[in-house]
């Protein structure tokens, strides 16, 4: 089921890659805005997420700092680990038990080919209701967070590498010229 | 002169800017303050009568919504909790530490500003620097080289706090 392979997944799974497409369903069932990218991890806790489309935005977690950049916006805003749960679903795959500490984990059952797990943040803080990743051959394919207001956000994921070599680059911030960093 | 990226086909001919009393918009917004920043999306319905902006995370995830109407304004969380108020003014200082004027934002997201703003205009007759309330306004982008486009990048700065609009959508 979901939570076996969730556990294969994690205890085999050091760094990974992906592509991600992103899309938002409102409470109304009202297609949101469609956005994709790429996204990279290291456990425990590092991880890079790049939005490519439809406009240009980082979110780099480097395990003691999150970090994140708007290219039009031109600020980078820095801020304490901790709220990374709710920013980046990469937080999650990426924590070293993020998901078995902070959630109660539930499996789904099979659909459109995919084993699924409910996760359930034990508090409110998490500022989402749930969780739901699906799996196929041991790797995450897609994962659904509902927030509390019902508004829905669909992730699926592509090319998805197990343990590639990553140089540890990929987890450092370093703020573009011009680019104004604020935050604690 | 505030730059254009935009492609001027895709941006269809806009309204005189007086007559854009409903909007539907979507952005992201830069928060700069003493104490923190925030990088947020907005989904922003404004009429003379309602407001309901909802504000996401990154990842499209809802963290906090205000509504404003005719019973006043609230404040929802996505802990949910629940703030009212009889100004959504002072609301938004739940995300901007200092009340935000939201009406006169209305008018400079669309590029104008209130009765008493002194203005200064681009070569095209549009709103380039302003000062309205004790705000300073600056459209540093419009989404398109024509005098009837709409603002992209919006700025609004008190002393303390920087709040910085790139529009990613209008609906009129």
């Amino acid at each position: 089921g979901g939570i076996e392979q969730l556990h294969q997944f994690l205890n085999g799974t050091r760094t990974a890659r992906a592509t991600f497409t992103q899309n938002v369903i409102s409470k109304s069932g009202k297609a949101g805005q469609k956005a994709s990218g790429s996204m990279l991890f290291q456990r425990p806790g590092k991880f890079r997420w790049t939005y490519e489309k439809p406009y240009s935005q980082l979110i780099v977690g480097d395990g003691s700092k999150l970090w994140t950049w708007d290219k039009d916006l031109n600020q980078v805003v820095v801020k304490p680990m901790g709220s990374a749960l709710g920013a980046s679903p990469a937080a999650l795959l990426a924590g070293d038990d993020d998901l078995d500490k902070n959630f109660t984990l539930k499996d789904a059952g099979e659909q459109d080919g995919l084993a699924w797990l409910d996760a359930t943040p034990k508090t409110t803080e998490a500022g989402f209701e749930r969780v739901r990743i699906g799996f196929k051959g041991g790797l995450p394919q897609a994962m659904e967070v509902r927030d509390n207001f019902g508004q829905t956000t669909m992730l699926t994921f592509a090319s998805f590498e197990r343990n590639p070599s990553l140089g540890a680059d990929n987890f450092r911030f370093t703020p573009p010229k011009g680019a104004d960093v604020v935050g604690e | 002169c505030a730059g254009q990226p935009s492609r001027p086909t895709d941006v269809p001919p806009r309204p005189p800017r007086s007559e854009i009393q409903n909007f539907a918009l979507t952005a992201r917004v830069a928060i700069t303050q003493a104490r923190r920043a925030e990088t947020i999306r907005m989904a922003w319905e404004h009429t003379p009568a309602q407001d309901a902006m909802g504000f996401e995370n990154s990842l499209g995830m809802i963290v906090a919504e205000l509504q404003r109407d005719a019973q006043g304004a609230r404040w929802l969380t996505s802990a949910g909790e629940k703030y009212e108020s009889r100004s959504a003014d002072e609301l938004m200082a739940r995300l901007t530490d200092r009340p935000v004027p939201i009406q006169s934002l209305s008018l400079w997201v669309v590029g104008r500003l209130g009765q008493n703003g002194i203005a200064k205009f681009d070569d095209k007759g549009r709103l380039l620097e302003g000062l309205d309330s004790g705000w300073t306004i600056r459209v540093q982008e419009y989404e398109a080289d024509r005098p009837d486009a709409l603002p992209r990048i919006v700025e609004a700065e008190v002393p303390g706090l920087r709040i910085r609009l790139v529009i990613d959508s209008w609906l009129l």
